[in-house]
C-alpha cells in the first residue's frame, strides 16, 4: 500500500516541483504514472521513497506511508529497501558492480542474507532472467535489454512487495520492451504492487489498473483502466504523451541529388557484423536504419563517417558528413550555450544570427552550461552544431531516446526544417515515431544483413514486436 | 603465480603515495618513481591505457606550468627563444616523479584485481568502512565507461576540427568538463540506486589478513623503499 499526501516537495526550499499530490495505491495494484518530461514523475518517485529528503537534501511537506513505513522518518527510510525494489531509468547509472553475479548478489549482501542462501537465490534469479550464462561476464558486454533485465533481477531478488519502474522502455528496443511487458504481467500474477513511471504509455495500458496523469507537478487526472477510450487517448496524445500507435505520414517528397552511395559494404570490428549493405541517400531525404540493439546501426554510422574502417565494399560520397552521437554532451566544447554558439561562428564562419535563429529558446538559456540544458534542448543543440558544420549529410544516432511525444514533435520540426534546406539525414533508431513521421525510406538490419523495407511494414513490425496494447 | 592479498597491495599503494610526498626530491624519489612506475605501467598499461594518457596529459600540463612559474636559475637548454632553466627541470622531475610513483602504485592495485575483489578484500582483510571501500571500487567500475566517453569525445572533437590529443589547458578543460559532468551524474544515480538496495545495512564480514610468501616479499620491497632516506 502507498499513501502519499504531498502539499509541496522540491529540491530547494521555495522552488516546489510537486504540489497538491494525493495518491493512494492499493496492495497488489498496478499503476501507471505518466506525463511529459519535466512534469514531476521522477520527483514523485524520489519523494515517495524518501530519497528526495534523505539523499538529495530536498524537502517534502506532507505525509507518506509506504507499506508500514514512513519514508520521511530517517530510521524507516533505511528499512525501505527491504520492502521495495526500484528500477531506475538508465541501467548504465544503476549498475554498480562489474558482473551480473556481483550486481545481483549485492542486494542480498547489503540486506544481510547468509552467504549460502544469497548464493542460491542469486543463481536462481539469474537463471529466471536468462542471465546465468553471462553471470561472470563484464556488464559492459551485455546488450541494452540484458542490462535492463539485470536491473530488474537485482531489484526483485529479495522479493519485495512493491516495485517501482522508472521509464523502463527508455533506450530499449522493441524486443526489450516486449520482455519488460512480460515481466510486468508476471508482477501482476505474483500480486506485486507495481508503479510504472512512463511516457510511452501505449506499451502498458492493458497491464495496469489505473493511470495517473501528471502535469506541471500536479496530478492532472486519474483514469481507471476500463475508462480509457479513444477520446482519453487522444487527449493524452494532445498533452504530449505517447498514448497511440505510431502513425505513418504519407509523403510525396521530391528528393534532390544523390549525396551518398554505399556499395556492398561489410562492417564490423574484428569480424563482420553486417554484410553487403547497399544504400543511397539523397538531398532532403531522411533514411532510417532500424534493428535491434547491438545489430550494428551505430557501427554503420561510424563506418560511413570514417571512424571505423570498412571490412570491404565502398562508401561513395563527396560531401561533408557530421555524426551526432547518442549522448549529445560529447559534442559540447564550451562552458555556456553562448560560448558554444560563438565558438561555432568562429570555427565555421556561419552567421551568428543564423545559428541563434535555429534555437527559439536561445535567449532564455544562453548563459547556462550546455550540460544543464534539458534533455531535449541538448539534442536540439547537437543537431544545430551538426548543421553548422555540414549542410549536406547529418548522421543521427538514436536521437529520440528519452523524448516524449511533445519533444519528439519539436525535434521533428527542426529536422524537417533542415531537410527543407537540403540536408540528408541517416538516423539509426528503433523508434517507430521516427520511421512513421520522419523517414522517407527505411533500411532494416537483421541477421547480419541489411535490406530496404516499406515504412508501413517497419512501423507495424516495431510496434507488434514491442506488443503495443492500445491505439 | 599466487596474487598478493588485496589488503597488502592496498597498504603498499597507500604507503608509496605517502612516500611520493615525503621524498620531495633527490635519488629516493627517483628510485621509488622508477620502481613503481615501471612495474605499474608494465602490468597495467594494456588494461588501463587511459591512466597512461591521463599521466601524459598531466605531465605536459606540468611542463607548460613549470615554464611559466618555475623557470629560474642557470640556463640548461636553449631552443631559439625558449630558455629552459634549472628550476623548471627540477620542478618537472620532482613532480613527475611523484605522479609516476602514485600512478604506478595505483596501476599495480587496479591491474591485479577486479573492482569486486578490491571491495571485498578491503572489507574483509582491513575492515575498511564501506563508505571508503565502495566508492574506491565504484571508481574502478567507472574507468571503462570513462574510457568509452573519452573515445567518443575524441571523435566529436575530430569532427569539430579540434585536436584529439589534449595539449593546452583549454583542451584539457574541454575534455574534463564533459568527463566530470557525466561522471557526477552517474555517481549521483548510482548512489541513489545502491541506497535503495540497502547499502546502509551492509555489514563488513571481517576475516583478517592471512599473509602468504608473496605478501612478505611485497612488504620487504616496501620496507626497502621506505628506508631509502637512510642511504641518501
Amino acid at each position: 500500500m502507498i499513501k502519499a499526501r504531498i502539499i509541496e516537495s522540491g529540491y530547494k526550499t521555495g522552488s516546489p516541483v510537486l504540489r497538491d499530490i494525493d495518491l493512494f495505491i492499493k496492495e497488489g495494484e498496478a499503476v501507471l504514472v505518466t506525463g511529459v518530461s519535466g512534469c514531476g514523475k521522477t520527483t514523485l518517485l524520489l519523494s515517495i521513497t524518501g530519497v528526495l529528503k534523505h539523499l538529495l537534501y530536498g524537502y517534502i511537506d506532507g505525509s507518506i506511508r509506504l507499506a508500514d513505513l514512513n519514508p520521511l522518518n530517517q530510521q524507516d527510510f533505511y528499512n525501505i529497501p527491504r520492502k521495495i525494489g526500484v528500477v531506475l531509468q538508465d541501467p548504465e547509472k544503476q549498475i554498480a558492480m562489474p558482473t551480473p553475479w556481483d550486481e545481483t548478489i549485492f542486494t542480498l549482501e547489503n540486506l544481510g542474507y547468509p552467504e549460502e542462501e544469497a548464493v542460491k537465490k542469486t543463481r536462481e534469479t539469474l537463471r529466471r532472467y536468462g542471465l546465468i550464462d553471462k553471470a561472470y561476464q563484464h556488464v559492459e558486454d551485455l546488450s541494452g535489454g540484458e542490462k535492463r533485465r539485470l536491473t530488474i533481477a537485482s531489484a526483485l531478488i529479495h522479493e519485495p512487495s512493491i516495485l517501482f519502474l522508472d521509464e523502463p522502455t527508455a533506450s530499449i528496443d522493441p524486443w526489450g520492451i516486449r520482455s519488460i511487458r512480460e515481466e510486468v504481467k508476471g508482477f501482476r500474477d505474483r500480486g506485486l504492487t507495481t508503479i510504472i513511471i512512463e511516457h510511452k504509455i501505449k506499451y502498458f495500458l492493458d497491464l495496469v489498473d489505473r493511470i495517473v496523469v501528471m502535469d506541471h507537478g500536479r496530478i492532472h487526472s486519474i483514469y481507471e483502466n476500463n475508462g480509457v477510450n479513444d477520446t482519453v487517448l487522444d487527449k493524452l496524445l494532445g498533452l504530449g504523451i505517447d498514448s497511440r500507435k505510431a502513425i505513418v505520414i504519407d509523403r510525396e517528397r521530391r528528393l534532390g541529388e544523390k549525396l551518398l552511395e554505399v556499395r556492398s559494404l561489410t562492417i564490423g570490428y574484428d569480424k563482420p557484423l553486417v554484410r553487403d549493405i547497399d544504400l543511397v541517400l539523397h538531398r532532403g531525404e531522411v533514411l532510417a536504419i532500424i534493428g535491434a540493439n547491438g545489430c550494428g546501426k551505430t557501427t554503420l554510422l561510424k563506418t560511413l563517417i570514417g571512424f571505423i574502417e570498412p571490412l570491404s565494399g565502398e562508401v561513395v560520397c563527396k560531401y561533408k558528413m557530421f555524426y551526432v552521437p547518442q549522448q549529445p554532451d560529447y559534442l559540447f566544447i564550451k562552458r555556456s550555450l553562448e560560448g558554444e554558439v560563438r565558438e561555432l561562428y568562429r570555427k565555421t564562419g556561419v552567421d551568428l544570427e543564423a545559428i541563434i535563429d535555429l534555437m527559439p529558446w536561445y535567449e532564455r538559456y544562453s548563459k547556462l552550461p550546455p550540460y544543464r540544458l534539458s534533455h531535449g534542448q541538448r539534442r536540439w543543440l547537437s543537431i544545430v552544431i551538426a548543421y553548422t558544420y555540414s549542410k549536406d549529410i547529418i548522421l543521427l544516432d538514436e536521437p529520440t531516446t528519452g523524448l516524449d511525444y511533445r519533444l519528439f514533435r519539436m525535434l521533428k520540426k527542426l529536422i524537417d526544417d533542415l531537410r527543407g534546406r537540403g540536408v540528408g539525414f541517416i538516423i539509426a533508431t528503433h523508434d517507430p515515431r521516427v520511421v512513421g513521421e520522419l523517414a522517407d525510406n527505411v533500411v532494416l538490419i537483421n541477421s547480419g544483413g541489411a535490406e530496404y523495407i516499406d515504412r508501413w511494414r517497419a512501423v507495424d513490425m516495431l510496434e507488434s514486436i514491442a506488443g503495443i496494447s492500445h491505439g | 603465480m599466487d596474487k598478493p592479498s588485496v589488503g597488502i597491495v592496498f597498504i603498499y599503494a597507500l604507503t608509496i603515495t605517502l612516500l611520493a610526498f615525503i621524498y620531495r626530491s633527490g635519488p629516493p624519489l627517483v628510485i621509488v618513481a622508477l620502481i613503481n612506475g615501471l612495474t605499474g605501467f608494465t602490468i597495467g598499461l594494456k588494461k588501463h591505457r587511459f591512466i597512461a594518457v591521463l599521466f601524459l596529459i598531466t605531465v605536459w600540463a606540468l611542463i607548460i606550468n613549470a615554464y611559466f612559474v618555475a623557470n629560474t636559475g642557470e640556463p640548461v637548454y636553449v631552443f631559439g627563444s625558449i630558455v629552459v632553466r634549472e628550476g623548471m627541470v627540477e620542478a618537472v622531475i620532482n613532480i613527475s616523479g611523484r605522479l609516476l610513483a602514485i600512478a604506478g602504485a595505483a596501476l599495480i592495485l587496479v591491474s591485479l584485481y577486479t573492482p569486486l575483489e578490491i571491495i571485498k578484500g578491503l572489507e574483509s582483510e582491513l575492515k575498511l568502512p564501506k563508505i571508503i571501500s565502495f566508492p574506491l571500487a565504484y571508481g574502478l567500475r567507472l574507468l571503462p565507461i570513462m574510457q568509452r566517453d573519452y573515445n567518443e569525445i575524441r571523435y566529436a572533437r575530430k569532427q569539430r576540427g579540434y585536436r584529439t590529443i589534449p595539449i593546452t589547458p583549454n583542451d584539457i578543460a574541454s575534455y574534463l568538463q564533459i568527463l566530470v559532468s557525466l561522471a557526477i551524474e552517474r555517481a549521483i544515480w548510482t548512489g541513489i540506486a545502491i541506497e535503495l538496495r540497502g547499502f546502509h545495512h551492509r555489514k563488513t564480514r571481517y576475516r583478517g589478513l592471512r599473509l602468504k610468501k608473496i605478501d612478505y616479499a611485497l612488504i620487504t620491497i616496501l620496507i626497502i623503499q621506505s628506508t631509502l632516506f637512510l642511504i641518501y
